[in-house]
């Protein structure tokens, strides 16, 4: 090939492209300039440079009659995939991990149950195969609502709720299970006409979740008040839900990974409540936060939603 | 002489389940390590096991580490693995261990198994 001819074609070329003649790599095109520019300092001669500190570059070469010609192939999308497909692989062992885990609190204890040799109250390990089994479903649910969140199918019907009736009808039904477990819950007042703009069935999820693991986890405090309270604040355009705890709190290091899937994880919870949670506050273009001060000092969860027009 | 088997299991219901189970065995004597240090620091003090069976996700240091770890004090004991792990039996196998069970299983499974390495 003619060599003017040649290098025309590679300087219009848009991917990163050197040419090596003798011991000299040049720029062939600008891209190739710019690619190398942003990460190298100095010259770029002989090949060394080309094993070169751009992590988003990887370089092929080949050669055209005396001409070895480098091209510089973005991979950053095909890292991002990597690191996605990564992300997923944990997320399906960890997932399988749970799912077993639990199937086998259900069989062992109905195999001892079903085993009259075993010396036990039947009783017991009954409510243990029960107790477990609630555990499970509460697990395949849990990921059956992240999975259908995550592919998008999922979809959210954004309408303007009482955030009122919505909220006493969800703390109604709590009432029972926070009463077994000694724990105290208090829904200060809000204005009745205040709506936010929420899917009916997503906020229910949300304030449940929330409502639940504050029960949950206040009530395996040893010892001191056990309470759960439920607050307001009114911005311009927001909404503040605020519940506030006097639990056992949460480890200063485990708070920046409370959302991650199964970031959340402890012997009592599934690990995917507060992930779920987020993804559906940001889908109802809300916020959510935790706090905590530490162990046994109580978590408090701040949830934005945004208010609907009067 | 009673048989000693030290069971490293950090679920608490997988932990109670075995040890009932293994009620039914007579002359076994069960010690219960929440964790790999746990498990390490009963060692020290100089507990000699028979077997050991050994969770493998387990907080801070793993399973798997345990097992090496306890491949390079060259300890007499038969270790059997107990894992819900997305992995298969003969994986495990390669990791050294004498033999392994994928959570779930039944309590009996488990029981004919240990009952091979008492004899």
């Amino acid at each position: 090939m003619e060599a003017k001819i040649f290098r025309e074609i590679i300087q219009r070329m848009d991917i990163p492209c050197l040419i090596l003649e003798g011991n000299v790599v040049r720029f062939a095109n600008s891209s190739a300039e710019g690619a190398l520019k942003r990460k190298l300092i100095g010259e770029c001669i002989g090949e060394e440079v080309l094993q070169s500190r751009t992590p988003f570059l990887e370089w092929r070469s080949f050669e055209v009659d005396r001409y070895r010609i480098y091209l510089g192939l973005d991979v950053s999308e095909i890292h991002r995939l990597r690191g996605e497909l990564e992300k997923r692989k944990e997320f399906f062992a960890t997932a399988t991990h749970e799912i077993r885990s639990a199937t086998n609190s259900i069989l062992g204890y109905l195999a001892l149950y079903v085993d009259g040799e075993i010396k036990l109250a039947h009783k017991e390990l009954a409510e243990k195969a029960y107790s477990a089994a609630l555990k499970l479903s509460a697990l395949v649910n849990d990921l059956l609502d992240y999975v259908r969140i995550e592919e998008g199918t999922e979809e959210l019907k954004l309408e303007p709720l009482k955030v009122n009736t919505l909220l006493h009808a969800i703390v109604e039904d709590l009432k029972g299970y926070a009463f077994r477990k000694n724990v105290r819950i208090n829904v200060l007042p809000v204005a009745e006409h205040i709506k936010i703009i929420g899917d009916r069935k997503a906020f229910s999820c949300v304030m449940r979740n929330v409502l639940d693991n504050a029960i949950k986890y206040t009530s395996i405090k040893e010892r001191g008040e056990k309470s759960v309270k439920v607050s307001f604040a009114e911005g311009k355009e927001m909404l503040c839900i605020k519940v506030e705890d006097t639990g056992i709190g949460i480890e200063p290091e485990r708070l920046p990974h409370l959302f991650e899937v199964f970031g959340s994880y402890s012997p009592e919870g599934t690990g995917l409540g507060l992930a779920i949670s987020k993804k559906f506050v940001e889908l109802m273009q809300g916020e959510i936060a935790v706090y905590s001060a530490g162990p046994n000092q109580g978590t408090t969860v701040m949830l934005w939603f945004r208010k609907a027009e009067e | 002489m009673k048989k000693v088997i030290l069971l490293v299991e950090d679920n608490p219901e997988h932990a109670e389940i075995v040890q009932i189970a293994l009620t039914k065995l007579t002359d076994v004597e069960i010690k219960w390590a929440k964790d790999a240090k746990e498990a390490l620091d009963l060692l020290k003090e100089g507990l000699k096991p028979q077997l050991i069976l050994l969770d493998y996700r387990l907080p801070g240091m793993s399973g798997r580490e345990l097992l090496e770890r306890l491949r390079e004090m060259r300890m007499e004991a038969k270790i059997i693995v107990l894992t819900a792990e997305y992995i298969s039996k003969a994986e495990l196998m390669k990791d050294g261990c004498n033999n392994a069970l994928l959570k779930p299983f039944l309590p009996e499974e488990l029981i004919n198994k240990i009952k091979k390495y008492l004899q």
